[in-house]
């Protein structure tokens, strides 16, 4: 694959690189902070899924309801960290 | 149905329809030319379709979605299918790069206002098939970028094929290629007006009359023919928001400039990750569009939002659904997987992406102000920041009113719609000269002419286009020195007669000496200051009109340009005049 032409001086390759690390850091933080208010739908999908296999070990026992559908945002989501769930999972 | 009959026509020959009619009264170039125009706009119209479909069909094999929205399959995806998926994507334009040993990046519509401006309309057809092909698979396995990449190049590509296979000659090539990325927007969109606007702000850079109507004809027969295909519904589901009141347009003028700065936020960060993913070793190059979206992919197993080009997620906004939070950290996420799927080399459009930045960030702002207390939707701040985004990244104002205005069909919000898309624009033209397209032309060293019209010639002075000049002479100077001179200077250079202190006296021209051949029996003891002939003088703060009126009423072709104490500071070429104001 052939480099595509550019015309860029040195110090604007410099200030590029620098706002590309800056807004790397802006992503992880706004992912970081995403992450820790409000955990993510791979988790609730998670805690379905293993509130239904509860539910079907033991059919008796009163089904809780399936939170809000999750493009909504407005489902309530567990306040537990990502790691921790993992971990007790 | 029977309208009428040819005005010129003996025979009175029933016409079918005022299309006709009025296809028959034009001569015959013109006439073939807006044929072309309506086959460019269906052309334009079928392959949105089509487009749409196969991204329809990539997303239902890819997300196992079958009815339901993009967000609601990859949300009930596995974490493992969220983050390999997007890999896949990564993984085939590698393959696609390495197969034709050509890199796909790029949004598409930079190269064709290149295209327009540059290359007399030139975009190579099968080429942009493939690569708009292989956008819509990346965007439907969940590249964070636009389908309307594809469509616009697919319809432009068509159209210079097309002119260029009739031999239209290079203005109309042109004109044409914008129609066709205004069919495939128009399309795309369902916006017909917006589209038309686009073509003309953002393409052309002009509302000239001649370059208005055949847009607008392209335009609506795509729209047309894509409402035929694929239905008539909006783009994204947008109840109708009232904004009328002091509080709610006082909110609309903060929104403005805060929208302006997201935007030049937003177009310094795709630039920086363009040009510094550009660089490096070609295994480098190679891999990275498979480690930016394994990186997307590893962040959509929490986010599944950041896949695609983001419909959903705008139409949670517009709804005023999503929570605070993910409206503050989405867009954020979003703009940086945007950039290094762009920078990295994924094929696909920054339209929509930059949509979804603008409507989550307006949210936020409407939720924000309904939070301290102002009983305002926020689903209609989303509606404005989108208009205002549109505006500020492309730096054209008059277009992204129209396309969020035809979106929306809502009529009650088109002041304050105006107002956060004309503040948005203005300021982020302040902060960011170039806009998202012009900025990666100005990084390939790609210079665009500056559109003719009055307002320029007379912004435009002499001092812009003043070069040194290329041979001067003392007063002093033999016959034979001048004419030494004169032959060894570049071709059409005059020889400008200066003082010691390099005050402008006269010139002398190729032409004028061959005049001064036949007295050759003085010609020994003559000295440049008896050959030198006066000529009109140009002052640096002239403007261009009065250059232009200047250069129509005497034969040179090049003129001196003097300061106030008559020194020469250079010339100016009328040919260079001329080239500033083509097209």
């Amino acid at each position: 694959m052939a480099a595509t032409e550019v015309n860029t001086s040195p110090e604007e390759l410099r200030r590029a690189r620098r706002w590309l690390w800056a807004m790397i850091a802006v992503g992880v933080l706004a992912f970081a902070l995403g992450l820790r208010a409000a955990p993510p739908v791979v988790f609730i999908r998670a805690e379905q899924e293993e509130q239904a296999s509860k539910a079907a070990q033991n059919p008796k026992e009163e089904k809780t309801p399936p939170p809000e559908e999750q493009e909504s945002g407005e489902a309530e989501r567990p306040t537990m960290l990502p790691w921790l769930y993992l971990l007790k999972r | 149905m029977k309208v009428g009959t040819h005005p010129g026509s003996h025979t009175a020959e029933p016409l079918t329809s005022p299309t006709l009619f009025f296809l028959r009264s034009l001569p015959r170039g013109a006439r073939r030319f807006w044929i072309l125009v309506l086959v460019v706009g269906a052309i334009g119209g079928i392959s949105a379709a089509l487009l749409v479909q196969l991204l329809r069909l990539v997303q239902a094999v890819a997300w196992q979605g079958h009815g339901e929205s993009f967000l609601a399959a990859t949300s009930a995806a596995t974490g493992l299918r969220r983050w390999m998926v997007p890999a896949l994507a990564g993984v085939m334009v590698t393959a696609a790069a390495l197969a034709t040993r050509r890199p796909l990046r790029g949004h598409g519509t930079a190269s064709i206002i290149e295209s327009i401006w540059i290359r007399s309309g030139r975009l190579a057809l099968p080429w942009t098939l493939f690569r708009g092909v292989v956008s819509i698979i990346a965007v439907g396995l969940g590249a964070p970028l636009g389908r309307e990449g594809a469509l616009l190049q697919t319809g432009a590509a068509t159209a210079s094929s097309l002119g260029r296979w009739l031999d239209l000659p290079g203005d109309k090539i042109r004109l044409l290629v914008a129609c066709g990325a205004s069919a495939g927007i128009a399309a795309a969109y369902n916006v017909p007006i917006g589209g038309a606007l686009f073509g003309l702000e953002v393409l052309l850079g002009s509302f000239a009359l001649d370059l208005f109507g055949p847009i607008v004809v392209a335009c609506v027969t795509a729209t047309l023919v894509s409402r035929i295909l694929v239905g008539d519904h909006p783009s994204y589901l947008i109840p109708a928001y009232q904004l009328s009141g002091p509080k709610e347009m006082t909110l609309a003028l903060l929104l403005g400039p805060l929208v302006g700065i997201a935007s030049a936020v937003y177009i310094r960060t795709i630039n920086a990750f363009g040009l510094v993913l550009e660089q490096g070793s070609e295994l480098r190059r190679t891999a990275l569009p498979v480690v930016t979206m394994l990186a997307i992919g590893g962040a959509a197993i929490w986010f599944p939002e950041l896949l695609g080009n983001g419909y959903d997620s705008v139409n949670g906004a517009l709804l005023g659904k999503l929570p605070l939070t993910l409206l503050l950290v989405l867009p954020l996420m979003k703009m940086v997987a945007t950039a290094g799927a762009s920078g990295a080399g994924i094929p696909g459009g920054l339209f929509t992406p930059s949509l979804f930045f603008g409507a989550l960030l307006g949210g936020a702002f409407g939720k924000l102000a309904q939070h301290f207390g102002a009983p305002v939707p926020p689903g209609a701040f989303a509606l404005l920041a989108m208009a205002g985004t549109l505006a500020g990244t492309t730096h054209a104002a008059v277009s992204a009113v129209l396309i969020i205005f035809e979106l929306t069909g809502n009529y009650a919000l088109i002041l304050p719609l105006m107002l956060t898309s004309a503040i948005s624009a203005f300021v982020s033209r302040a902060l960011e000269r170039e806009s998202l397209y012009s900025a990666v032309l100005q990084r390939r060293n790609v210079e665009l002419p500056e559109p003719i019209n009055a307002h320029w010639l007379h912004s435009a002075h002499v001092r812009d286009l003043t070069r040194p000049a290329r041979a001067k002479t003392l007063p002093v100077a033999s016959f034979e020195e001048v004419a030494l001179q004169l032959l060894e200077a570049p071709a059409g250079a005059d020889l400008w007669v200066v003082d010691e202190e390099n005050r402008l006296l006269g010139v002398i021209t190729l032409d004028q000496l061959k005049g001064h051949l036949p007295e050759h029996s003085v010609l020994d003891r003559a000295r440049a200051s008896d050959l030198m002939q006066s000529t009109p003088r140009l002052r640096p703060d002239m403007s261009l009109a009065e250059v232009a009126r200047i250069f129509a009423e005497v034969p040179e072709e090049e003129l001196p340009v003097v300061d106030k104490r008559g020194l020469l500071l250079g010339t100016v070429n009328k040919r260079e005049v001329m080239r500033r104001g083509r097209y």
